[in-house]
């Protein structure tokens, strides 16, 4: 076989391989969009079932976010300093949420702050308060789900960030909280928002530990993912609607962020670093 | 009094230099790329650690390498102009010259108003809104001399701030950098052109491979070359 010929074949072998990868990821949604009943479409989403499932996962996702920015930007900002002691740990710390099974992540939630939990025994003695089957147990269940994500991604924009700027705040007599503020924040933005749209739509798409931790108790904790799975047995036309719904919400957040979205995270030629010398 | 012993060792670069600048006087620093004149600077400013020597303003230690005593760039009053510029892209070119006065607590109106002064001096009035990413490389540079000097600098470090300016506004931010001077500062000026020492400075320093070779006023150096490459600078000037 002739050089050429070989080449020939294994350039044949590369685009039908990367085409078997576009069809696992796009002939699902395709399939989806197919059976999608879109003259009833409006009448299976304006059940007051699903929008009390809707308004729950657009709610909880909200103050997921919410905290998981408040958290999230600071640990952010300790693990983009690697010169700080311990801070390797903190990083395998943060990612291991990400690599396990979020069902798994529901369970140790529940041992945690489970009636005879680790803290809920405690929390449930001195308070009478109790988080498994709450709003508020949803909501944890969703930071810690997506939480991470939100971390990576704005520590890649911290470190992406030129560092030549902090320097030349800090030479003009700016005090490290002025520079984070003033400095290093604005240049972070749109990597802080790529985090946080990324954290957003995990958080709306979590099953797992949330129906671990929280149940799926209408109007409380079944959150449209698990509504589409209930719905899955006793009206598939309604999950097959809520599923568009949530792609549609996926699909929304994702083009909303366009540029920005790659623009924030590090090696993706977002922004030019300045020359370091 | 601006007194400096600076040993640094970065990468391969070893920087030795010893330099003394009085009171109201400008001293060049010139040399070849990697010579450790950017690196020279970044020592004094605080931004890179001593492994040896001291950094002397007045009759304060900024930095001494032997008593472990390091000041934090933010706290030593000095007046830098990194290579480049190092603008802050996302804020004005006003909201830039503002930011020393601003992070040192003087109120909005009035650095504001100092701002617009200084861009007006460095022939930028027009350009006080613009956003500094929008800037060219040489409206940057002006924005870089007008931020440092903004601040009132005890001392002032200039990295290249006349790179890439034709001979009008090259005149114009000669005289802001003129102007703060006079006013008893010492300042250190790295620049790749004879002229600007001419021009400017009073004493010359150059370094090659991180050891001065050459001092003395740039009018003597230029005619008495003592390296090929002041050999070579003093021709092309």
């Amino acid at each position: 076989m002739s050089g050429r010929t070989a080449g020939r074949l294994s350039s044949w072998a590369l685009v039908l391989a990367a085409g078997a990868g576009v069809a696992v990821l796009v002939l699902p949604i395709v399939a989806l969009l197919l059976a999608t009943p879109w003259g009833d479409l409006p009448a299976l989403v304006g059940d007051p079932a699903v929008l009390q499932a809707l308004r729950l996962s657009l709610g909880t996702a909200t103050v997921a976010t919410t905290v998981s920015l408040l958290v999230g930007v600071p640990l952010a900002w300790v693990l983009a300093h690697d010169d700080l002691r311990g801070v390797r740990l903190l990083r395998a710390l943060v990612t291991v949420p990400l690599v396990l099974p979020p069902v798994v992540g529901g369970v140790a939630l529940l041992l945690l702050l489970g009636r005879r939990g680790l803290l809920g025994g405690t929390l449930h003695a001195w308070t009478g308060l109790s988080v498994p089957f709450t709003s508020v147990a949803v909501v944890l269940a969703q930071v810690f789900v997506s939480l991470p994500f939100l971390v990576l991604a704005v520590e890649g924009a911290l470190r992406g960030a030129d560092r030549r700027r902090a320097l030349a705040a800090q030479t003009l007599g700016a005090s490290p909280g002025y520079v984070l503020r003033r400095v290093t924040l604005p240049a972070v933005a749109p990597g802080v928002a790529a985090g946080a749209a990324l954290c957003f739509t995990r958080a709306l798409g979590e099953f797992g530990a949330t129906v671990t931790f929280a149940g799926s108790f209408p109007g409380t904790t079944r959150t449209m993912p698990l509504a589409v799975y209930q719905a899955m047995d006793t009206a598939p036309e309604q999950a097959v609607a809520m599923s568009v719904l949530l792609l549609a919400l996926s699909v929304t957040v994702l083009v909303a962020l366009r540029g920005r979205w790659l623009g924030g995270l590090p090696g993706t030629g977002g922004r030019p670093a300045g020359r370091a010398r | 009094m601006l007194d400096v012993h600076a040993r640094v060792e970065r990468g391969a670069l070893t920087l030795d230099v010893a330099l003394r600048v009085p009171p109201g006087a400008v001293l060049a620093v010139m040399g070849p790329n990697g010579s450790g004149k950017s690196t020279l600077l970044e020592a004094v400013a605080g931004l890179v650690p001593l492994t040896a020597g001291h950094v002397r303003l007045g009759d304060e230690v900024l930095a001494d390498a032997a008593a472990g005593h390091h000041r934090p760039p933010a706290r030593r009053g000095l007046g830098v102009a990194l290579q480049d510029g190092a603008l802050f892209g996302h804020l004005s070119a006003r909201e830039n010259v503002a930011f020393g006065p601003r992070a040192q607590g003087v109120r909005a109106a009035a650095a504001r108003a100092a701002a617009d002064a200084l861009l007006a001096d460095v022939g930028l009035a027009e350009h006080a809104r613009t956003r500094a990413d929008r800037l060219s490389g040489g409206q940057a540079r002006r924005v870089a001399v007008a931020r440092a000097v903004a601040a009132r600098p005890r001392a002032l470090l200039l990295d290249e701030p006349f790179a890439a300016l034709d001979a009008g506004t090259r005149h114009g931010v000669h005289g802001v950098v003129r102007r703060a001077v006079a006013a008893g500062v010492p300042a250190l000026l790295v620049t790749h052109d004879l002229r600007d020492a001419l021009e400017l400075a009073d004493a010359l320093l150059v370094l090659e491979a991180g050891r001065a070779v050459q001092q003395g006023t740039p009018a003597e150096v230029a005619a008495a070359p003592a390296t090929a490459y002041v050999r070579r600078v003093a021709a092309a000037g």
